[in-house]
């Protein structure tokens, strides 16, 4: 892509601009949308959303470099890498989730292989997790926070490595049971790092 | 109730006042352990169900209960509405029975956005333990809808919970129409409700039996 011709610089300002209004936050832009008709001659509060959306849209396209492809594509990288660590772990997980709630038969030896597979698997997290992709319009559910206190997201991660260590050695030996509680204990430790560092909609 | 029958008339059936306030309750309690998160997800789940249930109960009052609880009364009409807001600038709308005809529209908005957040939590799934008992059963797309639904309908909702609170105690405080000690005892002053516009009574055998039938139709659905 050539930059010398000004005509066409305004041109991709100007579409790197509505591309920016698309992509705010999503819950902003039907807000701002739909409230507005509901709530017309009333006055109040709707009004606070939907100027807190334009803002939101505003900064964002003023932060946002004119052209920078070789740090888009390395965040796109980077989320690839990370969505698909993700994707093997809930992969790995969906089994023992089924025995949890009695949906498949329980088993052993597949609680241990698949725990073990999330050991290892959690072990890659903070290297896939290295990138900082705050700014970049990559799609992600990853919240900024997570670059913001890394020693928290560190702590999740551990705590995942953890208990499913432990619940790796507890298929080893335990019974049904107390199999059966390591791996909800294995299942919180997933839903309290979502509930601080993975956005909800 | 012991209140003054010939100052004060009934307008506001026990059932629709229990159920008001149990929603208020619920709903509260819903986004309380919803922002809480994953640990107490299972709560978030039961009280979905149960306020499923009470909306369910709330549509049959809309068709069959007391004049005032029923939807063809507070329907929301267009000319209605212009000319209550109109009078209302001037200073003189006169006080509704029933919901005046801007509440009308605001319960009308609140229950179907309330709907559609709870049914929308049906088809929801966490990636861990929790899913909503569909959420497996329908296709990736629709699952998709209803997720961003689940998440997004809440922001309205609170926005017109708090309208909807801004109103009634503007007009209860400030314009001294009592509506939130009607929505508490059920009654109005006689200078707003007429002899004849006062409902006979809470016809509260056949809230039980609608409750029966849908707490039958509901268990019967094996959510939990
Ligand atoms: C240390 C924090 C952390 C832990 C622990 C964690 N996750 Fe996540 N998870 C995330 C983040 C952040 C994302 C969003 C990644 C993105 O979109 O770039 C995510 C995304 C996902 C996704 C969506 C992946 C995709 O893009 O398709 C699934 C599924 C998932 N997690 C399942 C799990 C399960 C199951 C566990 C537990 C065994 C778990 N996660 C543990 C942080 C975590
Ligand atoms: C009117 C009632 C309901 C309200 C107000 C409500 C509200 C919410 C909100 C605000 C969230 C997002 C939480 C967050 O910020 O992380 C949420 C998530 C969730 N809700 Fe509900 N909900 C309701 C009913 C239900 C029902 C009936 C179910 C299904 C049984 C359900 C299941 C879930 C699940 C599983 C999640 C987690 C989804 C995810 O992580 O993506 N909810 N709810
Ligand atoms: C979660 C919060 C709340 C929700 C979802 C809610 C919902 C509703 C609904 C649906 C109605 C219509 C009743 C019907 O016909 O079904 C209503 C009426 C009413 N509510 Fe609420 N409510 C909430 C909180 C409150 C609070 C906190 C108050 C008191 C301060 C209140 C006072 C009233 C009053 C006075 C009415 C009658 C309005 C009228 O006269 O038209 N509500 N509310």
């Amino acid at each position: 892509m050539s930059d010398g011709n000004p005509v066409r610089r305004e041109i991709s300002a100007t579409l790197i601009t509505l591309s920016g209004a698309a992509r705010m936050k999503k819950s902003y832009r039907l807000v701002a949308f739909l409230t507005l008709p509901v709530f017309f001659g009333c006055g109040g509060s709707e009004q606070t959303a939907a100027s807190d959306a334009a803002p939101t849209a505003a900064q964002q396209v003023a932060a946002e470099p004119i052209s920078a492809p070789e740090i888009d594509r390395a965040s796109q990288r980077a989320a690839e890498v990370r969505q698909s660590v993700l994707k093997l772990i809930s992969n790995n997980f969906g089994p023992m989730r089924n025995m949890a709630r009695k949906e498949a038969p329980f088993d052993a030896p597949v609680v241990r292989k698949n725990s073990l597979r999330l050991h290892q698997l959690s072990l890659m997290m903070a290297d896939a997790f290295a990138t900082d992709t705050r700014g970049s319009d990559v799609v992600t559910e990853a919240l900024d926070v997570i670059w913001e206190t890394p020693e928290a997201f560190a702590g999740k991660i551990e705590a995942l490595t953890t208990a499913a260590g432990a619940l790796a050695e507890s298929a080893a030996s335990a019974d049904e049971a107390s199999i059966l509680a390591a791996v909800g204990e294995l299942g919180q430790k997933c839903g309290s790092c979502h509930d601080d560092f993975r956005q909800d909609d | 109730m012991t209140s003054d029958r010939t100052t004060e008339r009934l307008v506001w059936d026990l059932p629709l006042r229990l159920f008001h306030w149990l929603l208020f309750c619920s709903l509260s309690a819903s986004w309380i352990t919803a922002k809480i998160g994953y640990d107490v997800r299972q709560y978030h789940m039961w009280l979905g169900f149960w306020m499923i249930g009470l909306l369910t109960f709330r549509i049959v009052w809309g068709l069959v209960g007391p004049r005032y609880s029923r939807f063809a009364s507070f329907f929301p009409r267009p000319r209605l509405f212009i000319d209550h807001v109109r009078e209302s600038f001037r200073g003189g709308a006169k006080q509704s029975v029933g919901h005046n005809p801007a509440g009308g529209l605001m319960v009308f908005a609140l229950l179907i956005l309330i709907a559609a957040q709870a049914i929308s939590g049906l088809f929801v799934d966490d990636d861990i333990f929790y899913a909503g008992p569909y959420a497996s059963k329908a296709s990736e797309s629709f699952a998709g809808i209803m997720s961003t639904i689940h998440h997004n309908a809440i922001n309205f909702i609170l926005v017109l919970v708090a309208g909807h609170i801004a109103a009634v105690v503007y007009f209860s405080v400030l314009r001294k129409q009592g509506l939130i000690r009607a929505m508490l005892t059920g009654m109005k002053s006689a200078d707003v409700v007429s002899a004849q516009e006062e409902i006979s009574g809470s016809r509260i055998w056949l809230a039980i039996t609608i409750v029966i039938v849908v707490a039958t139709a509901m268990f019967s659905l094996s959510w939990v």
